[in-house]
Order: structure tokens, then C-alpha cells, then sequence
């Protein structure tokens, strides 16, 4: 198809007048973002977090691997680094997935009620941009952020294990024992890592959501964080008339990225899984922008 | 030649929460106005400005600025306005530069080192142009505020209450600085303002609105012009005098009152009769002057 002949198609003409001006604004947001010291808590808080599971690791990490193997070496001869980089990265992963969300809501909760708590609103849209850009350009820079935090959090965790510990088989407990050879890891982890990011990218979502609907910074970090233990509360009693509501709880597929290390990998299943976050977040933007076109700025 | 309105409100109203904030308001800026809008606290003036520049949506009136809906054409116009509402909350965490940086690019502009720092000087902040705005003082925000407003070259400024905070020589800069925006580059300026000092110096045209309606509007000479006489009587017997006045059943409002003086406002042809009924009560008037200035045309109206 020829320049002339797309730029004259509707759908590419909006997006051909829009794109420059969307790219303007989400580098604003993202510059805003950077540039706060405040979002750089949760960086600093993984990387400690990080750390000391591998300082704690160092000196309490084959204890800890017997103490859990005690009951298998009756069935199993155990060889090898068991005590490994991606074990470690599997546990660290298992341990810091309650407290991701909250480091990532940390900022992205406050994207837009930070900007009505200080007042910032009133100047910006008072200029002639949409405010469904504004939000838009909220939405792509949260989950820039969130992919971030993501490739940190990945990076860190699974390289230093690596250096720190080396290579090894992976076993892992998960319905039951599973070991997977050290070739049959990295891939697992990759994936795991991806959809962990789709899964926050929901929950930054959500954050944002709330976010439109408050005067100040606090209020939607706490009712984000209330809304995902009370869910996964519910999700996890899976109990009677509670239980019918597990498939409409988007926390039902948070921690889906687990089924990744088990031996029958039910891909299409997790596609699926990560299909219903993905249609979460989009109707989270939705809502936000239906909100927000209506908002009167009153700050 | 007939001046073209850049502001036409019709029956503008806005309900928030319970009250009813806005209620049923017209008015209409043309031109080369510099348009005063007073009112006393609560009486919807921050309400309208902020219909104005599209940070409320009204529920019921009509709002056309530059002859169109401002509804149906919220970008093209707010293109052609600058806007400083209230006070100027900034990016605090970045320089007075950058915040203009940023402003500029929100408003789909290329963001020229040149045209912000002229901007800048415009507003005395020029020197200042690479510190944090938290270092700034209440009336450096006050004029950064003004700058941001200027960023896009309006053809409309709305003004809400820019001389707020600022110490009297500040006060002096901007209310300069508006005068020659209207006078050198021709900008249409409406300016809400609590200072009615700030209305009476430069404003031409105005409006008094209270309790979300307009209660006058026209030009400033002329309504001076119309309004009742604040007089000052000095008299050795206060109470006795605000006894015997309200007695008298004249057409007079008592303003205010202190130890050796009350002040009323009236007609000039009745001040007679009031110096009359006083000296006839024993009542010894040692002086009585006339004032007229909008303060008072402001206090009795609202």
C-alpha cells in the first residue's frame, strides 16, 4: 500500500495525526515518572529485598534444601547443585510475588491523584490536549514502569543466583515433585517473568483506575492493595457461593505463571489466562478514561 | 466600529454537590476588554472561570467563546486561551524551565529555549529560570503562573486573582504587565480579582456576580457613575446618630460605623436631610465627606 493511500484510510490518518503527540506526552509522563525520587523506593526496596534472600541463601541454603529433601531421599538419590541460581530464583520469586504489587502500586497510584492532590491538573488542562491522551499517556508510561521493575526484578534475581550459585537442575514442588534439567529451565523462567509482568500491568491497571477516582496519593495504593488481598482471599477459600465467583476475579489468574513448572504445561491454558488480565487492564483504561472525560477538576 | 464578544455565557449554571454554585449567570467579554469579575467569597466566580477553561463541565447554559461552543470545541479555543486559576501549582521537583518545557510540549507546541526564556523575563524569573520551583516564593509561583498562561500567545486570558500574595511592588508588576498586554499586543483579559483596587486601575468593562448571578455589568466609569454616594459623617454621638437615622425611614444603608464616625450610603440629593435630621436631634455633625470608588459600589450591591 502506497504512503498516499493509508494516510487518505481514516484509521490510519488518526493515527498518523495522533502519534506524535501521544509520543510527546507519554515521554512527559515518563520523564515525570523518572524524575521523582519516590519511584525509586520500589527499585530500592526489590534490590534489598533481593539481596538478602541471597545473602540468606549463602549461609542457610543447603540447610534448608535438606530440611525439604529429608522426606524424598528415601524415594530419590539427589546429585548435583541442587542448591542452584534458578532454585534460589524460584523461591525469591515465590516469596517477593505478594509484595510486587504493592512496590509497583506505589507509583502508579499516584500518576493521577497526585496530580489533582497537587494541583497540577488545574494548569495542564487548561492547554489544548485531550484527556484521553493524558490518560492514555498514563497508562503506556505505568506500564513501561511496571516492565521495568519487571527486567529488574528478573534480571537480578536469576543473574546474581546464576553468578552466585551456578547452574544446576531445578526442582521444584509443585502438586508434586518436579525436576526439570538445567537445559529445560531458562525458558520457563522467561515465560514465568512475562506473564508476571502482564499479571502487574493489570494490577497497575486497576491502581490507575482508582487513582482517577481520588483527590490524594494514598487512598488508591491502600483500596488497590485491600482489593487484591480480599480477592485472593476469596480465590484462595474457593468455598461454596464464594467459589462461583473465582472466574470473575481477575486475582484468580494472577499467580498462573506457577503452572510453568510443572511437567504438563498447558500453554493454551496460560495464553488464555493471560488473555482475560489483558481484557481486565483494557477495561480498567476504559472506565479511567470514561471517568476522567467527566471529572470536574474541583482542586 | 462594534467591538466582536470573545466570551458569551447565557444562563450559564452549575450545581456542586447540594449548592448551586453557578445559577443561571450571563455575561459577555468583547474585544480588547480588560473585564473585571468581582464577587464576594462562595459567589461562583471561581466556578465560572473554571467552566471557562473546561475543568467543569456546566449543567445547564450556554458558553461560547470566539463564537463557538466551547463544549463542541474544547482544543481549538483552549489553543487561543492562557489560563492562571486560582493559585499556580507547579511541578515542584523541576526548575521554573522545565515546567514551561513541559506545559509547552502539553499544549502540542515546540518547546523553543528562546520564546521560554522571553517568557521568563517577561515575568522577572529569568535569573531564576534553572531553580526548583519549592525554592520559589509564593509570588514567584504567582508569576510563573502568569508566564505559563502566556506560553501559547493567547488571544484570551483568563486571570483568577494574579495579584494574590504578592507584596505591593509585585502587585505594581503584574497589574503593568496586564495593562500592556492589552494596550501593546491587543489580548482580551478577564481578571477575577478580590483586589478592587486592581479592577478600578485598569479594568474597562465588569461584572458583579453573588450567589451565582450577575448582579450588574457594564463599563466601570459608567456604573461609578450611576451608583450611590458612601458618606462619611463625623458625629459626637454615634448610637444616638444610627438611632435617629434608621428612625427617619431615609433611603439611606448603613455600612459601617466606629467610635466618632458612621457610614452610609445614599443618594447625593438626600445628604441634606440627613446633616438636618442629626442637627435636629443634638446631634453635632463636626464633618461629612463623599467618597465613590467600587469598593464601596461592591459593598453595596452584594
Amino acid at each position: 500500500m502506497q504512503l498516499n493511500q493509508l494516510v487518505q484510510n481514516k484509521t490510519w490518518r488518526i493515527i498518523f495525526l495522533h502519534l506524535p503527540s501521544m509520543y510527546s506526552l507519554i515521554k512527559i509522563e515518563l520523564y515525570k515518572i523518572f524524575k521523582q525520587k519516590r519511584s525509586y523506593i520500589g527499585f530500592a526496596a526489590l534490590i534489598v529485598i533481593i539481596l538478602l534472600s541471597h545473602i540468606a541463601m549463602i549461609w542457610e541454603g543447603q540447610e534448608m534444601h535438606d530440611f525439604i529433601t529429608q522426606n524424598l531421599s528415601d524415594a530419590f538419590i539427589m546429585q548435583g547443585n541442587l542448591v542452584n541460581g534458578y532454585l534460589i530464583t524460584y523461591l525469591v520469586l515465590n516469596f517477593l510475588w505478594v509484595y510486587v504489587p504493592l512496590l509497583i502500586v506505589l507509583v502508579t497510584g499516584d500518576l493521577i491523584s497526585g496530580e489533582a492532590q497537587a494541583g497540577t491538573f488545574r494548569i495542564i488542562l487548561t492547554k489544548p490536549v485531550s484527556r484521553a491522551k493524558i490518560i492514555t499517556a498514563k497508562y503506556i508510561a505505568a506500564m513501561f514502569y511496571t516492565f521495568v521493575f519487571m527486567v529488574i526484578f528478573a534480571v537480578l534475581s536469576l543473574g546474581l543466583g546464576l553468578w552466585i550459585f551456578g547452574k544446576g537442575d531445578l526442582m521444584v514442588i509443585f502438586g508434586s515433585v518436579n525436576i526439570f534439567s538445567e537445559s529445560d529451565v531458562l525458558w520457563r523462567f522467561v515465560l514465568a517473568f512475562t506473564y508476571g509482568f502482564i499479571s502487574m500491568c493489570t494490577v497497575a491497571a486497576l491502581s490507575l483506575l482508582l487513582s482517577s477516582l481520588s483527590g490524594n496519593s494514598l487512598s488508591p495504593i491502600l483500596s488497590t492493595m485491600a482489593i487484591i488481598i480480599v480477592f485472593t482471599f476469596i480465590s484462595s477459600l474457593n468455598l461454596g457461593v464464594l467459589g462461583t465467583l473465582n472466574p470473575y476475579l481477575f486475582t484468580s489468574y494472577l499467580d498462573t505463571w506457577q503452572s510453568l513448572f510443572s511437567y504438563d504445561i498447558r500453554l493454551w491454558d496460560i495464553l488464555i489466562d493471560a488473555l482475560i488480565l489483558f481484557i481486565h487492564s483494557l477495561v480498567f483504561y476504559g472506565l479511567t478514561i470514561f471517568i476522567f472525560r467527566k471529572k470536574d477538576i474541583l482542586s | 466600529m462594534l467591538k466582536q464578544p470573545v466570551v458569551e455565557i447565557t444562563g450559564l449554571s452549575k450545581k456542586l454537590k447540594s449548592i448551586q454554585a453557578v445559577d443561571g449567570l450571563n455575561m459577555c467579554v468583547y474585544e480588547n476588554d480588560i473585564y473585571g469579575f468581582l464577587g464576594p467569597n462562595g459567589s461562583g466566580k471561581s466556578t465560572t472561570i473554571r467552566m471557562m477553561t473546561s475543568l467543569l463541565s456546566s449543567d445547564s447554559g450556554s458558553l461560547n467563546i470566539f463564537g463557538k461552543p466551547l463544549n463542541k470545541n474544547r482544543n481549538q479555543i483552549l489553543g487561543k486561551i492562557g489560563a492562571f486559576i486560582e493559585k499556580p501549582d507547579f511541578y515542584e521537583y523541576l526548575t521554573a524551565y522545565k515546567n514551561l518545557e513541559l506545559l509547552c510540549k502539553y499544549s502540542g507546541q515546540p518547546a523553543i529555549p528562546g520564546k521560554i526564556n522571553k517568557i521568563l523575563e517577561s515575568v522577572g524569573l529569568l535569573d531564576r529560570a534553572h531553580s526548583k520551583v519549592k525554592s520559589f516564593s509564593k509570588g514567584m509561583k504567582q508569576r510563573l503562573g502568569i508566564g505559563q498562561a502566556l506560553l501559547n500567545d493567547p488571544d484570551l486570558l483568563i486571570l483568577d486573582e494574579p495579584t494574590s500574595g504578592l507584596d505591593p511592588a509585585g502587585v505594581k508588576d503584574i497589574r503593568d504587565l496586564i495593562s500592556s498586554l492589552n494596550r501593546e499586543m491587543g489580548k482580551t483579559i478577564i481578571l477575577s480579582s478580590h483586589q478592587l483596587q486592581d479592577i478600578e486601575m485598569i479594568a474597562n468593562r465588569m461584572c458583579i456576580i453573588s450567589k451565582g448571578k450577575q448582579v450588574v455589568e457594564g463599563y466601570v466609569e459608567d456604573l461609578l457613575m450611576q451608583q450611590s454616594y458612601f458618606t462619611i459623617f463625623e458625629v459626637d454621638q454615634v448610637y444616638k446618630s444610627i438611632e435617629v437615622l434608621e428612625k427617619s425611614k431615609l433611603r439611606i444603608k448603613l455600612i459601617e460605623k466606629d467610635e466618632s464616625q458612621i457610614k452610609v450610603v445614599c443618594k447625593k440629593g438626600i445628604i441634606p436631610e440627613i446633616n438636618k435630621i442629626l442637627v435636629n436631634n443634638r446631634i453635632a455633625v463636626k464633618s461629612i465627606g463623599t467618597k465613590q470608588n467600587l469598593e464601596d459600589y461592591f459593598l453595596t450591591l452584594t
